[in-house]
């Protein structure tokens, strides 16, 4: 439960940067294990919110600017 | 101990290859014609801001000292020689050939938001197909639509000269319509901003953010065999 926890937290703080590095090392890189995945607890959470904050991520890049 | 993977390069990195995000050395492990960075580790990272930007940032220090860098996903630890050796050698012709690509560039990062445009609707020549023909060609317009990001057509012509691959992923979940990943020549990420913030109007009101330069993420090779 913890991990989970901590999984939401990392977005829920997240900025656009944060944003971009949770998509590039989770989504994307070469795979070289199906067990990568599920080896991570609070990953599947971390997809889910990662979709709903990457579309909050040009207002978040505006705050960032002003 | 197990070995957990950072990334797989096709040289060896200027320099001393460092320490990983548990400060634990990093080693390079010649297999098929390309090089694992590898660390020893007992168990995988726990998912952290803390984790994560500590892998980001062993990624990026490796990525200054090569031409050619191609990021492993993070998590992946491997149980031994043997299973690192067989996770990377029936993959290597795929690695080696993603190298090439990557070698001396680099990767941005283009969020585009919007209102989705509309899919042409089917052409009245094809109203006579039936309903298989009609769902076929329906299939194929949308995969057209996830490759070209439509929306992007106004910034195209101040991209393309910087673009020299593109990989796009579609979420169609407004205000998100589209990531895009672009790999441009190290060194031009000033020039790919430029142009972005140059064709902003042009593209109006569709928006695009900007990110980068990263390493390239995006363009490693990602099937399993």
């Amino acid at each position: 439960m913890a991990a989970r926890d901590e999984a939401r937290q990392i977005l829920d703080r997240a900025d656009a940067s944060l944003l971009d590095v949770v998509d590039n090392l989770l989504t994307k890189g070469v795979v070289l294990s199906g067990d990568v995945v599920v080896g991570l607890a609070g990953v599947d959470l971390l997809y889910l919110r990662l979709s709903v904050l990457l579309c909050a991520a040009d207002r978040i890049a505006d705050v960032k600017r002003q | 101990m197990s070995h957990y993977v950072y990334a797989v390069l096709a040289e060896a990195p200027r320099g001393d290859a460092g320490a990983g995000l548990g400060a634990e050395p990093l080693r390079l492990v010649p297999i098929g014609g390309v090089l694992a960075v590898v660390g020893d580790m007992a168990a995988p990272p726990a998912v952290s801001p803390r984790t994560l930007q500590a892998h980001d940032a062993v990624v990026r220090r490796l990525a200054a000292a090569v031409d050619a860098i191609l990021p492993v996903r993070f998590g992946t630890l491997l149980d031994g020689d043997t299973a690192l050796a067989d996770a990377i050698a029936g993959r290597a012709p795929r690695l080696r050939e993603a190298l090439a690509l990557v070698a001396g560039r680099e990767q941005m990062t283009l969020r585009v938001f919007g209102e989705a445009a509309a899919i042409d609707p089917v052409a009245p020549a094809l109203n006579d197909l039936g309903p298989g023909a009609r769902y076929l060609e329906d299939r194929r317009r949308r995969t057209r639509r996830e490759a070209e990001v439509p929306e992007l057509a106004p910034l195209r012509r101040r991209l393309d000269p910087l673009v020299r691959a593109e990989h796009s992923h579609r979420h169609d979940t407004p205000p998100l319509l589209a990531s895009v990943y672009h790999l441009i020549e190290r060194g031009r990420a000033p020039a790919y901003l430029d142009a972005v913030a140059a064709g902003a109007a042009a593209l109006a009101p569709t928006r695009a953010v900007a990110t980068g330069p990263w390493p390239p993420y995006a363009f490693a090779p990602e099937e399993l065999e």
